[in-house]
């Protein structure tokens, strides 16, 4: 039996036996669990005076809570990536080099904006769906797919703006313009600040309410 | 996910870049111009490469007096080419053709803008042949 199995069974056993929650919570902090871990285990059984124990239900996954976590993080990765994309583009459109764009071409900057158009309405839509319906539907925040999701989330869009960063720190290694080269990488920081601000600030939480 | 303020900002910074980018490079209409004009320097192109008359090298070809599907029918050793080879396809207009003397052309389109065309990077690799950006013209000479 694992460490949790056998806290789960203690709590179960505990509750049955009528002592209070506070009681439990004293005397598993006295053996060392942490509060997080004290608080997941009682909040697995309602808070009834009823014995036995009633468990609450368990968070289950459904495909709805899929589609729509992963759509909103897919649009976000979308709206993050391209936004610097056209960024860069207008800054190399603006401070032109004498030597010759290779990667300036108003085709990228109109495909960029293009993904813009249809993803970052796609994005905002989503966010505000998800934070609507959590307020109504609790399943929704509690869902472990809203964990993984979010992490997945987090690593895509780690692996996007670092491979910005590089390709950005390469221009300057081949020469390019040092005030481009500042502007495109404040570009980049800015961008991946947010993301991160933002989404480890939901993702922990989302680990938090397990 | 948190803060609208936050998610209405984020759609302001997107549109309002996006507004500048089309503004710089122009919407669809002037996308169309510009693949208008591609199309125009292509064929212009075509043109300089069949009044080179490679296939003709070693003997001395006289430029035709005009350009024309029958005048072409006598160059070169023959060519044979449409009407829409010889005419811009969105005016239906013909390229104008000017003989400077029996080895030296000059033939020109009417472009939207001609100078977009440089930075674009289309660059004519027909050698002995300039492509004049200001006025959209193509001045060559037969060897």
């Amino acid at each position: 039996m694992t460490a949790i199995d056998s806290l789960d069974l203690f709590v179960k056993e505990g509750l049955s036996a009528g002592r209070s929650r506070q009681e439990l919570d004293e005397a598993l902090s006295r053996a060392g669990w942490t509060q997080r871990e004290i608080r997941k285990a009682l909040s697995k059984y309602a808070d009834t005076e009823f014995t036995p124990p009633v468990p609450r239900p368990a968070h289950t996954l459904t495909a709805r809570h899929t589609f729509l976590y992963a759509l909103l993080f897919v649009a976000m990765a979308f709206t993050a990536s391209y936004l610097v994309v056209i960024v860069h583009q207008l800054i190399d459109l603006q401070l032109p080099d004498i030597f010759r764009d290779v990667h300036v071409s108003p085709r990228r900057l109109r495909w960029a904006a293009a993904m813009l158009i249809v993803w970052t309405p796609v994005f905002m839509f989503m966010s505000y769906y998800v934070a609507r319906s959590s307020a109504s539907d609790d399943s929704i925040r509690k869902s472990p797919v809203r964990k993984w999701l979010t992490y997945l989330a987090l690593f895509v869009s780690a692996l996007i703006l670092l491979g910005d960063g590089v390709y950005t720190i390469n221009q300057l290694l081949q020469g390019d313009l040092t005030v481009r080269f500042v502007l495109k990488a404040a570009t980049v920081a800015v961008v991946a600040a947010v993301v991160f601000y933002y989404y480890l600030r939901d993702a922990e939480e989302a680990s938090d309410e397990g | 996910m948190r803060g609208r303020t936050a998610l209405i900002a984020v759609g302001a910074i997107v549109a309002a870049t996006v507004a500048i980018a089309l503004s710089i490079t122009g919407g669809p209409m002037s996308a169309r111009r510009e693949r208008y004009d591609a199309a125009r320097y292509q064929e212009l192109v075509k043109l300089a490469r069949i009044l080179r008359c490679e296939s003709q090298r070693g003997s001395s070809q006289a430029l035709p007096e005009t350009l024309s599907v029958e005048s072409l029918r006598t160059y070169c050793g023959g060519i044979e080419r449409h009407t829409s080879d010889l005419t811009d396809n969105e005016t239906g207009e013909q390229y104008s053709y000017e003989r400077l003397n029996s080895r030296a052309f000059k033939i020109c389109a009417k472009f939207y803008d001609p100078k977009i065309l440089e930075s674009r990077r289309y660059h004519l690799n027909v050698p002995g042949y300039l492509f004049d950006y200001e006025t959209g013209c193509i001045s060559g000479s037969v060897r």
